[in-house]
């Protein structure tokens, strides 16, 4: 068994989501109260991962920063996957018909517009918010969900116990919940990592250029981007959320790999 | 046996991969211009020698022993002395011809490689003797210029241009791994006339790779038998078929005896002529609509059953024959209510069944189906009880949880399977089980006609004949009638009372199987017939 | 092979059109009334009533949309409402910054990512591979703004060999221009250098696992050659995908990147844009921008036909 990458991917992302779960109860200090005497104070015992601009502690900040980092991506996968999975399953069961080819074409469209044009569009008519990065992000996730699933779901039906179900009198319905899904939930549940991944990643983009998660609450992209100007001043202020969206990604895709090792074989000896 | 040295000559070769033993003990030898013939299942070992000969072992292999050709141990050979050697002294086929060529390069440039690399010719020198290596393969520059691509052409037409790709630099000796398990009967005959023709007059030595018993009869001067890495027997042709020694290779034998076509069958069970009509089809046509081409316009449609009309009777077996493409596939999904009818009619028990131009829930509980593959007919996350179990969803009321499992018990064990089995996951299983699962899941909601399309294509021969018996078991006992659908004459020939032949979606024959067999009326049948090749044990 | 062409162009303009409904919709619909919504709160009425009529508002929408696209198909975008000059103007300017820094990232990131691709291919689950591998891993995880911010650190800040931002216009030549681009053209190109690094990696032991490799190498080609040869023009297929659609977010992190380095691009653009609340701005860099991932995926399936022998036949 060769999933190496699993276990280390599994501990980042459980300490990020710890992180972001204990936030809620404590953190080191509140990050909305501002202490401008203890600005720009350096990684010590008290504060210890330094202070920002405004006196607040590092350490807190990254920890409810998680918060809106986990909720934008994972909300915006759920997106993806709620709308895109049905679409995917719908356009295999009518492969070919003028209802595939219109939710095929749907998806091409969709990826004409990169994740940061939708959110720009957003933006600009309707001002910026969290809400709208998980629309925008969401919205990019629904054909890289559909496409997978469609994909997994047309070789399937062309599987012999597919056959078998179909002779068995079972209906498109019925085949797509009993026997598509669960052969293809391995590749969603990889895929899901990988877009959650790069769900955080676009979440810190777009709040790093202001269109994401607003203040007061934080964001590890807004953290970036107010570092940005205090960059020789105080270089801690850029290092430490840009580890932290590292780990957080760098956590995922491991896990993303580790599943794919670790479910794979075993449905290759299944086959 | 010769006095010369061999030309290739194997001592004591021993293989393992990452410490998994593959081969073992395993000594041969194969004179200059002969052919030896290497018999053996899947999983014996066949193949793995062909590669450790051509020194292309995959990693993590180890080989021990010594190969030598010509004299020289290729194991102490350098890398580089061993790409001269490949494709220039020894060339190889593959079995699966659709695969074995480059997709994105032409024919012509994929021959032409292997004589560039090897000779020092000029491009205009090369391209000549592509051409002559083509046209020896026959594939005539006329029809097929040197810029085609491999999927322009047919499986038949691809193994020919892996074979110029083989011979092209005059190899003394050509290993032929399977070469013809993927074609059809009448490609395959013309294959090995072509390896046959190449060995006499290339004066080339032939390693011959097959699971075929009667295809290495018709071309072998030496065989070896191996089973589980292992050498079981060697020796001429016909000391080994003549008068087999170890008992795997006369079970071997049975169970191929008991699927040859025997110019001389027994007459036919003439009882079930009296029996009720319990299948009609008449005029039947499916059509596949051509591919999409716009939004709401398609090319035209392919006709892939044409005018098809046959009867069954209860407790029958009627053979389908065809080869691939000729529409057999289509019938059994038409039949199966698969696939929508563009016209014609499907009567079970003189009822029409087929009124919605799509057979009826209720005919298909009359009617069952076993596929092809063992490995791909079942879901692989669900139990055996509950894959056997499926099919009773076709009946009007579906039999609470004790009878479902009364019944898949009953089934498990009409099939030589036992109840506890039903809480197995199928990868449990191999492949001839699988078989009888499928079976065991066809039977249980009583159909009256199982239609078994290439049921036993893909399992090994020994395991095959136990599948073949117990079809006849079952038959016998529950008065089944089965449609026996398959590419392979001599299967067919074994279990069925009558065969229909099939060509480009037609039925172009239909009679007594013996009938049949013995006085084909149609051309094709003929060619078909002329086609399979016989098991021929000459005199020791 | 023309059938296929004129498909994929048929497809193309498709979905231009649909796109540019789209975005029409989203800007000129949506918020109602776009020149009240331009103007903010605060406007006298006059003024609005003046951006209405010099907007068309008093006409219908299909007839704005159609006004608006046989503007875009002649080269006329409008007028900035902001800064009184033609759209089109502005946009050519920054074009010369935007264009050029994402061409230099996509070279960066191919002449990168096919050699590593390739090396750690041909020498799987050896050292070099994992090296590779773990290096890609890395920078997938690295989110490239904060990549160029930790570039400028070390190499603006602390050595001094770049400036932090700014652009260097090309008066002063091609060289002063393309130093300026070096620092966000790398920021750019790492992390998708290491994506593409992976997929060529991935396809090619894909490939080597086919049958026609083994044929390949019985008719005596080395390892290497076998590689060159057969397997490299066979996994271009996904690593085609992979930089199609690369390209997509070579664009939008341009439009980030453009941010860091203080570089006067669409990008910069956009931004101030939106927060002048000059829509017609938004409206027509939005589309220009949908305009060139389409003709990438364009050109990226013209690539397909010129890979794979298969897709030029008639009846694909």
């Amino acid at each position: 068994m060769k999933a190496r990458s699993l276990l280390p991917g599994a501990l980042l992302v459980l300490l990020v989501v710890a992180a972001a779960l204990l936030s809620y109860l404590w953190t080191p200090f509140d990050v909305t109260t501002l202490n401008i005497r203890n600005k720009f104070a350096s990684p010590d015992a008290t504060h210890w991962l330094g202070t920002d601009h405004l006196g607040r502690d590092i350490l807190s900040m990254l920890m409810v920063g998680a918060r809106t980092s986990i909720a934008v991506a994972l909300v915006a996968v759920g997106i993806g996957m709620g709308i895109g999975v049905p679409l995917g399953l719908l356009a295999a069961a009518r492969a070919h018909s003028w209802l595939d080819e219109l939710i095929m074409r749907g998806n091409d469209l969709v990826f004409a517009f990169p994740a940061l044009l939708i959110a720009i569009l957003i933006t600009a008519v309707f001002g910026p918010g969290a809400i709208n990065a998980i629309i925008a992000i969401g919205i990019f996730n629904i054909p890289v969900f559909a496409r997978l699933t469609r994909g997994a779901a047309m070789s399937l039906w062309s599987r012999e116990f597919v056959l078998a179900a179909r002779v068995a009198g079972k209906g498109p319905l019925r085949i797509s919940l009993e026997h598509l899904l669960p052969n293809i939930t391995n590749l969603l549940v990889v895929q899901g990592t990988i877009q959650f991944s790069l769900g955080i990643l676009a979440e810190a983009g777009l709040s790093y250029v202001g269109l994401g998660a607003q203040p007061p609450i934080p964001s590890w992209g807004r953290m970036l981007a107010e570092s940005q100007t205090l960059i020789s001043l105080a270089p801690h202020l850029a290092l430490f959320p840009g580890l932290a969206i590292v780990i957080t990604v760098l956590g995922l895709n491991l896990l993303g790999d580790g599943l794919r090792d670790w479910l794979d074989p075993r449905l290759r000896r299944e086959r | 046996m010769n006095a010369e040295s061999p030309l290739l000559r194997l001592d004591n070769v021993a293989l393992s991969i990452h410490q998994t033993p593959i081969l073992q003990d395993i000594s041969l030898q194969l004179q200059a211009g002969q052919t030896l013939g290497l018999i053996g299942e899947s999983g014996s070992g066949k193949s793995m020698t062909a590669l450790s000969i051509m020194q292309l072992l995959p990693r993590g292999a180890r080989q021990t022993g010594t190969i030598a050709f010509q004299g020289q141990a290729l194991e102490q050979m350098k890398e580089a002395d061993l790409c001269e050697l490949r494709g220039s002294d020894i060339g190889m086929i593959f079995q699966e011809p659709m695969t074995a060529l480059n997709p994105v390069k032409s024919i012509g440039e994929q021959v032409s490689e292997s004589i560039r690399l090897h000779r020092r010719l000029s491009r205009d020198e090369a391209q000549a003797l592509t051409l002559r290596t083509l046209e020896r393969v026959g594939l005539s520059n006329a029809q097929f210029p040197l810029n085609r691509y491999p999927h322009e052409l047919s499986g038949g037409q691809r193994q020919r241009v892996v074979i110029a790709i083989a011979i092209a630099c005059q190899p003394r000796l050509l290993i032929a791994d399977e070469p013809t398990t993927a074609l059809d009967v009448t490609t395959q005959a013309g294959i090995l006339d072509l390896l046959k023709s190449l060995q006499q007059e290339e004066g080339l030595a032939l390693l011959l790779i097959s699971h075929d018993l009667a295809v290495v009869s018709n071309m072998a001067d030496d065989v070896v038998v191996m089973r589980q890495g292992r050498i079981v027997e060697q020796g001429d042709l016909g000391t080994v078929f003549g008068r087999p020694e170890h008992a795997y290779t006369r079970m071997l034998f049975e169970a191929s005896a008991l699927t040859q076509v025997a110019r001389t069958p027994t007459a036919p069970p003439t009882s079930a002529h009296t029996e009720p009509t319990l299948l009609q089809v008449d005029d039947l046509v499916c059509e596949y609509p051509g591919r999409r081409t716009g939004l709401f316009s398609h090319a035209p449609a392919f006709r892939a059953v044409n005018r098809v009309s046959f009867e069954i009777r209860r407790g029958e077996s009627v053979g389908l024959v065809g080869e691939s493409g000729c529409g057999k596939s289509t019938l059994t999904r038409a039949l199966l209510g698969l696939m929508p009818l563009q016209a014609g009619r499907i009567r079970l028990d003189s009822e029409e069944v087929s009124a919605a131009r799509v057979v009826s829930r209720k005919a298909r509980r009359q009617m069952q189906v076993v596929f092809q593959d063992p490995y791909g007919s079942f879901n692989p996350r669900h139990r055996v009880a509950r894959l056997i179990s499926e099919p009773l969803h076709v009946l009007e009321a579906a039999p609470g949880r004790r009878e479902t499992l009364q019944r898949v018990s009953r089934v498990l064990e009409s099939v030589g399977l036992t109840a506890d089995d039903g809480d197995k996951f199928i990868h449990e299983f191999s492949g001839g089980q699988r078989q009888r699962i499928a079976i065991a899941r066809s039977l249980i909601v009583e159909p009256s006609l199982i239609i078994l399309d290439e049921a036993v294509s893909a399992l090994d021969v020994s395991v095959r004949a136990q599948v073949l018996q117990l079809l006849d078991t079952l038959a016998r006992e529950q008065g089944l009638a089965y449609l026996f659908i398959s590419h392979d004459l001599s299967v067919v020939q074994r279990v069925s009372d009558r065969v229909l032949v099939m060509q480009r979606g037609k039925i172009v024959e239909q009679g007594d199987t013996a009938v049949v067999f013995r006085k084909p009326q149609h051309a094709y049948t003929r060619e078909l017939l002329a086609a399979t090749p016989q098991l021929r044990i000459p005199p020791a | 092979m023309l059938h296929y062409l004129l498909r994929r162009l048929g497809s193309l303009l498709a979905t231009l059109l649909v796109a540019s409904l789209i975005v029409f919709l989203v800007i000129e619909v949506v918020p109602g009334d776009p020149a009240s919504y331009m103007l903010g709160m605060n406007a006298q009425p006059d003024t609005v009533a003046a951006l209405r009529s010099e907007l068309g508002l008093d006409k219908s929408g299909p007839a704005r949309y159609l006004e608006w696209i046989t503007g875009l198909v002649q080269g006329d975008f409008g007028q900035s409402y902001t800064y009184r000059t033609p759209v089109a103007d502005m946009v050519a300017d920054r074009l010369w910054i935007s264009l050029p820094l994402a061409l230099y990232a996509l070279f960066l990131s191919t002449a990168l990512a096919f050699p590593a691709g390739i090396w750690a291919a041909s020498h799987r689950g050896g050292p070099a591979d994992t090296t590779v591998m773990v290096l890609t891993q890395l920078g997938i995880a690295v989110p490239n703004f904060w990549f160029a911010l930790l570039l400028v650190m070390l190499f603006a800040v602390n050595l001094g060999w770049f400036s932090a931002g700014g652009f260097a216009g090309w008066e002063g030549g091609l060289l002063a221009g393309l130093k300026s681009l070096t620092l966000p053209a790398i920021s750019l190109a790492l992390p998708q250098a290491a994506i593409l690094t992976r997929v060529m990696r991935s396809s090619l032991l894909d490939v080597l696992g086919e049958d026609f490799m083994r044929t390949a190498r019985a008719k005596g080609l080395s390892e290497r050659q076998a590689l060159l040869r057969h397997a490299l023009r066979n996994a271009m297929i996904p690593v085609l995908t992979i930089m199609g659609l690369q390209f997509s977010f070579l664009i939008a992190g341009a439009i980030i990147i453009e941010n860091v380095f203080f570089l006067p691009g669409l990008g910069r653009l956009i931004f101030q844009s939106i927060a002048q609340r000059d829509l017609i701005v938004v409206e027509s860099v939005v589309m220009l921008l949908v305009f060139a991932v389409v003709m990438v995926t364009f050109l990226i399936d013209l690539a397909y036909a010129w890979v794979d022998p298969r897709l030029r036949q008639k009846r694909r």
